[in-house]
């Protein structure tokens, strides 16, 4: 599936750029089936806390602090 | 058209890594369709450096531009283009090294006062054609002496791997060539188009020599239209 190669490919991206590929992912969900939509959103959710915030975004932070400042 | 592969990132990175303003420069033709170095790969590069660079707290400004064709003077002759080239550190050029070279070499005729530094973003590959969505084979070497005519439109310089006249060799096997598995005899594919269009007598007498004088032996060629020169 198309989709899914896309998806690796910008999982690739993503690693190149330091952002890392475990911030994205693909799952196959049907419009009925909403407890698995509600499961992946809590799996991906806790993922992102572990992973934390985005480290460009920390930078862009510190860098317009300190322009700030 | 030419084909080309986008060359490791971390390798781009490590090129651009001393300038603090790059600019992307992609070319519209051969290398967009092929999308190595066209509109969406010029965002996607640039998007990639910026988030590179700036999660390393490194502050560049990665500007994007696209021209029509990098190997040729006329479509990079607008002087507001020209004053965006001069404003950069570097010009990280997804051209094919045609593209490259040619705007390395524009850039230092149309702009005299500033050095202008361009490095390649791809590295070029191959004359392919489009053999299906996201696939591209090589089908001509430029040898300057097209021998179609006699093998059917399927070229054996360019597709057996040894570039023989008189095929196939002991190494092609059931359609396939020795060095893969997944590549086709070209003189297997030959033999049968010849048998197809009735002309298989037109690979009996034994070639002689190629003279690859027109080839690239001889150096860079030169192609000249005096009618059309200026």
């Amino acid at each position: 599936m198309r989709a899914a190669k896309r998806i690796e490919y910008t999982k690739k991206l993503l690693d190149e750029i330091g952002i890392g590929s475990e911030r994205l992912e693909f799952f196959h969900i049907a419009a009925s089936e909403a407890p698995l939509f509600a499961k992946h959103a809590t799996e991906m959710t806790e993922r992102a806390k572990k992973l934390g915030p985005n480290p460009y975004r920390i930078n862009l932070q510190q860098e317009s602090k300190k322009d700030k400042e | 058209m030419i084909t080309a592969d986008r060359k490791p990132f971390e390798e781009i990175k490590e090129s651009v890594k001393n300038y603090k303003k790059i600019m992307v420069l992609g070319c519209e033709t051969c290398v967009a369709v092929c999308q190595a170095g066209g509109e969406k790969e010029v965002e996607i590069l640039a998007s990639e450096l910026r988030l590179a660079f700036g999660n390393e707290g490194n502050k560049v400004e990665v500007s994007e531009e696209l021209v029509v064709r990098q190997c040729d003077d006329e479509f990079m002759a607008d002087p507001a283009f020209l004053e965006k080239v001069k404003e950069a550190d570097v010009i990280l050029s997804i051209a094919c090294g045609v593209g490259v070279q040619h705007s390395c070499n524009y850039f230092s005729r149309a702009i005299t006062d500033k050095i202008v530094r361009v490095i390649p973003g791809l590295n070029t590959t191959f004359m392919g054609a489009n053999i299906d969505v996201g696939l591209w084979e090589e089908r001509c070497l430029g040898c300057g002496d097209c021998v179609l005519e006699k093998t059917g439109g399927i070229c054996p310089i360019t597709r057996c791997a040894k570039s023989l006249l008189n095929g196939p060799c002991g190494g092609s096997s059931n359609g396939k060539c020795e060095i893969n598995k997944d590549t086709d005899c070209a003189w297997h594919l030959i033999i049968e188009r010849l048998e197809v269009l009735g002309e298989i007598d037109r690979i009996k007498p034994v070639e002689m020599y190629k003279d690859w004088r027109p080839s690239h032996g001889g150096g860079p060629r030169k192609r000249v239209r005096e009618d059309l020169r200026l």
